[in-house]
């Protein structure tokens, strides 16, 4: 069964439930009153900044609203799918995939959020941590924040000196950061404890020199919340 | 979202227990559903009569009391944690529910998200 | 959804054990690796490069599924909540 034709204005993201998924496309590739796309789903956050807001399923309306883990399907008026969720089809198995659709065509974007917590020099969470952000990456999800706390603030201090048959995480940090865009967040209140200051905290606090390398930002506790709330998963790598 | 704080280790282990305190506070101030589990060595930091201000560092136990003020009052702890340690809930400070295995996965599955210590 | 369990301690891995549920997964992470070296019918995942770095690859018995941070990646999308044990 289809459901009746509806405009789109261009470039308009509209999403569909998963129930009218089931109900309104045949094959493995989903058709809509005469619109062919590859079933490519996107990050909520890619098309909502407000995370709490209720996502409608465009055809079924409230009846449709997306809630966590079913899949939206994005769909666009010229029935191709947008650049935002150009991804390389891999196959993450999908709990519900809908029947006649292969769940090939279907990759759920997620976001990540990382607390950090061990110290650089005495533990491994940093390099780990490190490690399963490239991979995040490499497997196209995305990462919204990594938040430093406890001793893991210590990444921040430029003033690090690692051993030459030693790697460098804070440069691999740094460069990850840059070549993604990441932000990478230090707790104010675990660093100022541990000596790690930027420039404002050090003029405040009428300290010898500031510390904090620039690709950091020295920020509150609520970061770190604010950060799981907007994700779909939060991973800590403990000290 | 439903946030889990799973606390295990003990009061004064550096500024561990401290931190993660502060940072249960916040997720309360940002409304959240938030509980705390304390586990293992974590259910000592609900021990009565501490003294912190010894270490130079302020009482993890009175820390915690200001958890309910912020209407975090889902507080667990759990059963075998406290019988290994030969306690019983008359010598913690705050009132706590115990929670046995069983228990304690299904407040675990039932969560969006876990914090440690 | 499931829960996943990030192991990063043989001590960690201890006071999970009690509590996790038949369909969770288990990754042993970091020193947690170290794991492997004990008798157990549990299914676990393990990171190869955590037990190459420790000189474990030879030492770890079928119940261990080597993966890479991709396939760790995986598991994270695949579960919720992830819990970590150190």
């Amino acid at each position: 069964m289809q459901s009746e034709q509806k405009s789109y204005s261009p470039g308009r993201q509209n999403l569909i439930c998963c129930s009218c998924v089931k109900t309104s496309y045949t094959d493995n590739q989903p058709v809509l009153a005469g619109l062919r796309f590859n079933g490519i789903i996107c990050s909520m956050n890619s098309f909502f900044g407000d995370h709490t807001s209720v996502r409608e399923c465009y055809d079924c309306g409230p009846g449709g609203v997306a809630e966590w883990p079913k899949a939206l399907v994005l769909k666009t008026s010229e029935g191709r799918p947008s650049e935002s969720s150009n991804l390389s089809p891999s196959a993450i198995s999908m709990q519900s995939s809908p029947p006649g659709v292969s769940y090939d065509c279907y990759r759920r974007i997620m976001m990540f959020s990382l607390n950090v917590h061990g110290d650089p020099a005495s533990s491994q969470s940093v390099h780990s941590a490190l490690q399963f952000a490239k991979a995040t990456v490499a497997s196209g999800h995305e990462l919204y924040r990594v938040f430093f706390y406890h001793d893991g603030v210590r990444i921040a201090d430029c003033n690090q000196v690692p051993p030459q048959d030693e790697s460098n995480l804070l440069q691999q940090w740094v460069e990850f950061a840059e070549e993604h865009s990441l932000e990478l967040t230090v707790c104010i209140a675990a660093a100022l404890k541990r000596g790690v200051l930027n420039e404002d905290e050090r003029a405040r606090y009428e300290r010898v020199a500031a510390n904090v390398h620039p690709a950091f930002s020295v920020v509150g506790l609520g970061q770190q919340i604010e950060a799981a709330i907007s994700c779909d998963r939060t991973i800590t790598f403990p000290g | 979202m439903r946030f889990l704080y799973l606390l295990r280790r003990p009061p004064y282990c550096g500024s561990l227990a401290a931190e993660a305190i502060d940072s249960i506070l916040v997720a309360g101030i940002f409304d959240q559903r938030v509980s705390v589990l304390f586990k293992d060595d974590g259910v000592l930091q609900l021990l009565k009569d501490q003294q912190g201000q010894l270490l130079g560092h302020r009482s993890v136990n009175k820390m915690l009391a200001a958890l309910p003020e912020y209407e975090i009052e889902e507080l667990f702890v759990c059963a075998r944690s406290l019988a290994e340690r030969a306690l019983s809930l008359d010598q913690l400070s705050l009132p706590v529910q115990v929670l046995d295995e069983v228990g304690q996965q299904t407040l675990i599955a039932a969560q969006n998200v876990v914090m440690n210590d | 959804m499931t829960t996943l369990h990030l192991i990063f301690s043989a001590e960690g891995l201890q006071s999970c054990l009690g509590i996790i549920q038949p369909e969770d997964a288990l990754l042993l992470i970091e020193d947690g690796v170290y794991a492997v070296l004990e008798d157990s019918a549990t299914r676990l995942h393990a990171i190869e490069d955590d037990l190459v770095a420790r000189g474990l690859q030879d030492l770890h018995a079928d119940n261990v599924q080597r993966i890479d941070y991709s396939g760790m990646v995986e598991l994270v999308a695949r579960h919720q909540p992830i819990v970590s044990w150190h």
